[in-house]
């Protein structure tokens, strides 16, 4: 539209002075300029805004992750039956350093089975490419009252390349104790980090 | 003179205006980018933060403890060790108290279960009333 005014009026005014025309030319370099400037600084603050945009996905898939983690350690405590022991309250006690190595890797066994399967549960539908990695491990109080960490059942290594989420149960461990301490009836906390490879 | 410095001027006025408009459209478009960024962050970043799973496991546990345990002591030997366990893991205070004798009908007593939850952040109360035969 402004081209076309200026084209109408400068066609009217100058028809007999050629001088006229080449210096309308200087108007169109400089709105050609501008245009040129705006669509540059356009570009710019699109791409500066796009930047935090993978942070927002990033958080997305971590939640993900973290709703997956939470709900496998939930369906392993859950009792099958009315006033029965979930599945996980029996690994827990295998578990425990006072029942012996053998039962130790099989209760660790025990769980990283049934803990991929919840982890790679799919429809069947299309093959999927199988990327989820975690590490476990069973932290429980001493008879001086430390916090103590013992290292559980795993699948990968290396948690650090990638962003990792951590889920967390609280299981109710029987007869739990460690190597020459007392044992009693405690609570154990099982944490689970979930990374993808 | 002819009136050629006039028509030269209308001319810029035309481009000055169109700048403006496209600056302002292009500004516009800018606030509304940062906006959407903005809401794609929030919702997943509170439900990571928000400890749901947490407050329901600890829930879940303790009155899981009080039906279960025999004594006063076993139960308090439960509590002390997830009050211990939350705080080194979680940084999270959590404290409960079980009152035995409390309220009753012609078939049940019921004890009664304050459980408290507190991260710095989120800060849960809640009470239960658990039945049991008499």
């Amino acid at each position: 539209m402004v081209n076309g005014v200026r084209n109408e009026i400068s066609a009217g005014v100058s028809a007999g002075i050629p001088a006229y025309d080449r210096e309308c030319g200087q108007l169109f370099a400089m709105e050609g300029l501008i245009a040129a400037a705006i669509m540059i600084t356009a570009a710019y603050l699109a791409l500066g805004t796009v930047i935090p945009h993978t942070n927002a996905d990033m958080h997305v898939s971590e939640m993900q992750l973290k709703q997956i983690g939470d709900d496998i350690l939930y369906m392993m405590d859950l009792p099958d039956g009315n006033g029965g022991k979930g599945y996980l309250e029996s690994v827990v006690y295998n578990a425990s350093p006072n029942r012996g190595p053998v039962a130790n890797s099989q209760a660790c066994a025990a769980f990283n089975a049934t803990f991929m399967n919840y982890l790679r549960m799919s429809t069947g539908a299309t093959i999927n490419l199988d990327t989820l990695r975690y590490s476990a491990a069973i932290y429980c109080v001493d008879d001086s009252g430390e916090v103590i960490r013992l290292p559980f059942a795993n699948f990968g290594d290396n948690p650090c390349r990638n962003p990792s989420v951590c889920c967390a149960r609280y299981v109710a461990a029987e007869d739990w104790g460690l190597i020459g301490q007392s044992s009693s009836d405690t609570v154990v906390r099982l944490e689970v980090m979930i990374w993808r490879d | 003179m002819r009136s050629k410095t006039k028509i030269s001027d209308d001319n810029a006025e035309w481009i000055l205006l169109m700048g403006f408009v496209v600056s302002f459209a292009i500004i516009f478009l800018a606030i509304l980018l940062n906006l959407s960024v903005a809401a794609g962050q929030t919702p997943s970043d509170s439900v990571t933060e928000f400890p749901k799973s947490q407050i329901r496991d600890i829930r879940a546990e303790l009155t899981d403890a009080a039906v279960k345990s025999e004594s006063e002591s076993d139960f308090e030997a439960k509590l002390d060790a997830i009050r211990k366990l939350a705080l080194a893991r979680d940084n999270a205070v959590v404290e409960a108290n079980l009152t035995y004798v409390g309220y009753a009908d012609a078939e049940y007593g019921y004890a009664e279960l304050t459980v408290h939850y507190n991260n710095g952040v989120t800060e849960y109360d809640g009470t239960y009333l658990l039945p049991k035969k008499l």
